[in-house]
């Protein structure tokens, strides 16, 4: 797990979210296939040496989400996820969306260039599930 | 109650004011960092902290007791791991758990060994031949039996090499992990602090400049450039506190501390980025020390 | 308890080295013995053995208690290793108690191990013998205690003293001030007491006696001596328990700990010394020896002083007034190997004149004379410049006090003179050499201006050692007015085989008593005048020159009559029966005498107070009283005081009171 997740001390989001947004990116990607076991919170902790209450914190907010699933003296499981109600969905792809035009328009970007970074966005994201595929 | 309190703890030594009214306290779990430069009275608050000086004014109260007063009582509850190992040197990793063992109400003689092994140290070496680095974990694992409610670190990983240091962490890691204990540690290893503290405090020159949660230390604290033709944009930066700037050739970089992204001027072309905790230390403790040590 | 045990046996594991050392020394103090030559003539292998032992114990003990004092607790190095004890749940009080119990466990034991192997090996360990010459005359066992209180007091002031150096704060300057101090104020009660003779009169050195005295100079030593030990061990435990890591802090709280129950304790001293000194005459329990001026209501007296053991106070004192004054008045010697106060009053009251010597007498005493005018009111005694390498056999002062007579045997000149001066100027009337027999022949200035003196001689009989009478017989006297005075005999008095005279100056008379029976004779001459009792009574000279005589009859019946001036006729008779005791008691005025009387006649006991007219022959009683010291006056004067249970019992002649003067 370890090379797959990382802590970036430059990053401006709290580590909690890190970890929890880098599992949502390892799931989503299918490097965590669905009913793949997780470390526990310890293990996790120490590979990444952080506070474990941070681990935990994350965890708790996979688990509320229906990422991860406990299974009482077995471990954390990656869930078999559910497909998500239509229109959730489509909510949040319309919020996530907004708040990306916003965040450009603020910084002056263009329609183009917001989109065209979008787009190279994508791509690595797709192309590295496509290397977890393969690999 | 919190398992550490500092209520205006002043330290003067002479003329010199070591600390200044210093108030603060760790929460119960939590992993409370003191960070500060040399000189900035670190060594006075844990020597205070532990009942080993008495401070001029103020208080320290230790599991809400006051250490001063009742420091034996306190401390069969509390793990040390002090700057400089002090073991005597004659003394084996074995003989000072057995000498510890009469100490404390609850020694976890079992824990010891398993902690010496996963270190590498061999519990029949004398102290002294240990070591730095294997002197510390002995250290740590003495301050671990005693299955405390709170730990003190002073500077745990000073001088320890990568490996070391990492071995130290993940020890402490699974201390938290399994037991939940609160932790108070000073530290110059930044990098490792700011992955593990969930709260930390800045001490500069005897005074508290800086006391809050980690996270929203990161989340209020900036790096905004602006290319040199804009270096007048640095001025409108006024409601982001701003606690230094620089000019880098080409282009002029602020660090602000109360970041909020609404107040930005597109127009000044300002590039934005996160500070790590040891650039915003320097940037707090450089802005305030100028003079240093 | 269990962290004081960890921490003792820490401490003495981690030393456990000396043991080794130990058993090493004491094997040594058994085996060296036994080489040839290293032996000195005469010392027994035995005595060798234990003479080793006990010298590598005592060193050893002396050189641990120093190195482990300073360091145990004090060390540069300790205090990192107090940090770690410091970071454990131990309180100061533990960390210095485990400490100070390992060292004194570690001094003790290393003694132990270096005397164990002599102990074992045939003779057994013999402690007194060399070591016990050297210290001060103590058994073995004595010495035992004194050597673990020696080393305890190494132990806990190499630590004060370690804690002080290691500090290295200028404020070291204040403990030296304050040792000083301490130093000063302690001695200095000390000196205070032992000069008052408040102390044995043996070699202060002699340990045995320090340890059976009683007196207050022991009370002062055995107060201090353990409040210099638990100042040491209260400050040492305060710096630890409130100085824990930090050096400068635990020297100031040791210093001031230690310099304030230390300096406190100096002061006491010093309070306690003079309190002890400042007894008058009113505490004293009762006065052993009393001499009242003829006339007046000066008194010079000494006794025990209440509450104060060992103190034997003496003072010149006017009951009429209450002014005394310290007089530390010697004792000269009489005839009938008693002795008298070295005090004389001059005949009206209003001089005084005394011996005194300086500090404790010792070898070479320094005797001076003192001199006081009793009469006016600011008057203080005054040290006259005349002094005496050892006691003069005789002092005396003349009725107005205008001169002033003494024997002297000197060592210097390894002769005797009899000197006259004048009292205030000192001025020199006659220095005659003269060797008197008795070394204290009585000198008495008379009416007549001359010096009379009154010398025992030798007795000497076939076959037995020449001695020296007990009663005065020869008769001399000295003419001062001549240009070279010499003494000249102008008498010899009878020998009335006895013990007892007294002379009437006034009237120039003596009594003698004794087997052959109470004789009047004349006092220049010494002619016979009268036989005026039968043997052993006593006789008394009344104030108007007749005589009573107390008559002790074979049945006991006692009786006491009075004589006309020539001692001839018997005027009138009291008769008291089968009393015991029977004891003249001053006049308070010339026609009346006052006696006790005790069926008993023992001292303490019941005594009945009288007073006979002496016209009438009345005889009434004045109460009972219970009395100490009745005795029978000096010079036939009757008592006019005396000592009681409830004080001194004195009779105003002037307002015919009878006052007590001291509350017993």
């Amino acid at each position: 797990m370890a090379p797959l997740l990382r802590i970036d001390s430059r990053d401006a989001r709290p580590i909690w979210r890190q970890i929890e947004e880098g599992v949502q990116h390892l799931v989503a990607r299918g490097a965590l296939p669905a009913g793949a076991v997780v470390p526990s919170v310890r293990d996790l902790a120490r590979d990444l040496q952080v506070n474990p209450a941070t681990v935990s914190k994350a965890y708790q907010r996979l688990t509320d989400a229906g990422v991860l699933t406990v299974r009482r003296g077995e471990g954390t499981f990656v869930a078999a996820a559910p497909p998500p109600p239509e229109a959730r969905r489509e909510d949040r792809l319309h919020d996530e969306a907004a708040r990306y035009a916003s965040v450009a328009i603020t910084l002056g970007a263009t329609r183009e260039e917001a989109l065209s970074t979008f787009e190279t966005a994508w791509r690595s994201l797709t192309d590295g599930a496509a290397e977890g595929e393969a690999g | 109650m919190n398992p550490i309190a500092l209520e205006g703890l002043t330290v003067r030594y002479g003329a010199r004011l070591a600390l200044d009214q210093v108030s603060l306290a760790v929460p119960e779990g939590a992993v409370y960092a003191l960070l500060g430069r040399n000189g900035a009275g670190k060594s006075s608050l844990v020597r205070c902290l532990l009942g080993e000086q008495k401070p001029t004014s103020g208080r320290a109260l230790l599991l809400g007791r006051d250490v001063w007063s009742e420091r034996a009582a306190i401390l069969s509850e509390v793990g040390v791991v002090p700057e400089e190992p002090d073991a005597p040197p004659s003394m084996t990793a074995r003989r000072l758990s057995r000498f510890c063992s009469r100490l404390y109400p609850r020694w976890d003689a079992a824990g010891i060994e398993a902690r010496l092994k996963r270190f590498g140290v061999s519990p029949d070496t004398p102290f002294g031949k240990l070591s730095k680095g294997q002197k510390g974990q002995v250290m740590l694992s003495l301050a671990l039996a005693g299955t405390p409610r709170l730990l003190v670190l002073d500077d745990p990983t000073l001088g320890l090499d990568a490996v070391a240091r990492k071995a130290v962490f993940e020890e402490l890691i699974g201390e938290l992990a399994d037991r939940g204990t609160t932790v108070f540690l000073t530290t110059h290893d930044l990098a490792g602090a700011e992955r593990i503290a969930d709260r930390v405090a800045v001490l500069s020159q005897g005074r508290v400049v800086l006391e809050e949660e980690m996270e929203t230390l990161k989340q209020r604290f900036r790096r905004i450039s602006f290319p040199n033709s804009r270096k007048e944009a640095v001025a409108r930066l006024e409601t982001l506190a701003p606690v230094a700037v620089a000019s880098r050739g080409w282009e002029v970089e602020a660090v602000v501390s109360r970041y909020d992204e609404e107040r930005l001027v597109r127009e000044d072309e300002p590039e934005v980025s996160a500070l790590t905790l040891e650039e915003i230390f320097i940037a707090v403790t450089g802005a305030a020390g100028e003079t240093g040590p | 308890m269990r962290g004081f045990i960890a921490v003792v046996e820490r401490e003495i594991y981690e030393r456990r080295l000396l043991g080794v050392v130990a058993l090493f020394l004491g094997l040594a103090a058994i085996v060296l013995p036994l080489v040839p030559g290293l032996r000195p003539g005469g010392v027994s292998v035995e005595d060798l053995r234990s003479g080793m032992a006990v010298g590598f114990a005592l060193l050893l003990g002396a050189l641990l208690a120093v190195f482990l004092g300073s360091s145990i607790l004090a060390g540069e190095l300790v205090e990192r290793r107090l940090g770690f004890y410091f970071a454990r749940p131990l309180s100061g009080r533990v960390i210095w108690a485990g400490k100070i119990a390992a060292a004194l466990t570690l001094i003790l034991g290393a003694g132990a191990l270096i005397l164990a192997p002599a102990a074992l090996t045939g003779g057994g360990l013999s402690l007194s013998g060399m070591w016990g010459t050297w210290f001060w005359n103590l058994s073995g066992v004595a010495l035992i205690p004194l050597a673990v209180a020696g080393l305890l007091f190494l132990l806990l002031a190499a630590h004060a003293a370690s804690v002080v150096v290691r500090a290295r704060s200028p404020w070291v300057i204040l403990d030296i001030v304050a040792l000083g101090l301490v130093v000063l104020l302690i001695d200095g009660s000390f000196r205070r007491l032992i000069d008052q003779g408040i102390y044995p009169t043996q070699s202060v050195w002699d340990g045995s006696r320090i340890l059976s005295e009683t007196g207050v100079t022991a009370w002062l030593f055995w107060a201090l001596l353990p409040t210099v030990f638990l100042a040491l061990a209260i400050a040492g435990a305060a710096q630890v328990i409130h100085g824990r890591t930090d050096a400068r802090r635990g020297h100031r709280i040791l210093s001031a700990t230690l310099w304030g129950i230390l300096l406190a304790a100096a002061i006491l001293s010093a309070a306690f010394a003079s309190w002890v000194l400042a007894a008058g005459p009113r505490d004293l329990r009762n006065a052993d020896r009393l001499v009242a001026a003829p006339a007046g209501t000066w008194i010079a007296l000494s006794g025990p002083a209440l509450h104060r053991p060992g103190y034997h106070p003496s003072f010149l004192y006017d009951f009429g007034s209450g002014r005394w004054t310290p007089a530390r008045f010697g004792h000269i010697a009489t005839f009938y190997d008693d002795v008298e106060p070295a005090v004389r009053f001059s005949a009206d009251g209003r001089r005084a004149v005394w011996l005194d010597y300086e500090g404790l007498p010792r070898v070479d005493p320094v005797i001076h004379l003192y001199r006081m005018d009793l009469d006016r009111p600011g008057a203080r005694p005054v040290r006259t410049t005349t002094t005496f390498d050892a006691m003069p056999g005789s002092l005396a002062l003349s009725p107005d006090g205008r001169l002033l007579a003494f024997y002297h045997w000197s060592y210097k000149d390894r002769s005797g003179r009899v000197i006259v001066q004048e009292t205030v100027s000192e001025r020199l009337l006659a220095s005659i050499r003269y060797e008197s027999v008795s070394s204290r022949p009585r000198l008495v200035f008379t009416p007549a201006g001359r010096l009379r003196l009154y010398e025992a001689s030798m007795i000497r009989r076939p076959g037995f050692p020449a001695e020296i009478r007990e009663s005065p017989d020869g008769i001399s006297e000295i003419d001062l007015s001549s240009p070279s005075p010499r003494v000249e005999p102008t008498g010899r008095m009878p020998s009335a085989r006895g013990s007892g005279w007294s002379l009437d100056v006034v009237h120039d008379r003596a009594l003698l008593r004794g087997k052959a029976g109470l004789l009047l004779c004349d006092g220049r001459t010494g002619a016979l005048l009268a036989r005026v009792g039968e043997p052993y009574s006593y006789g008394y000279f009344l104030t108007d020159g007749r005589i009573a005589v107390l008559d002790r009859a074979l049945n006991g019946a006692r009786a006491l009559r009075l004589l006309t001036e020539d001692g001839r006729s018997e005027l009138r008779r009291w008769d008291f029966g089968g009393a015991r005791g029977l004891v003249p008691a001053g006049q308070p005025s010339p026609g009346r005498l006052r006696v006790v009387v005790s069926a008993t006649g023992s001292p303490g006991g019941g005594w009945d107070l009288r007073e006979l007219d002496l016209e009438s022959g009345a005889s009434r009683s004045l109460g009972r009283r219970s009395l100490i010291y009745p005795t029978h006056g000096r010079d036939g004067q009757p008592t006019s005081s005396l000592a009681g249970a409830d004080g001194i019992l004195w009779y105003d002649p002037v307002s015919l009171q009878e006052r007590v003067l001291l509350k017993g």
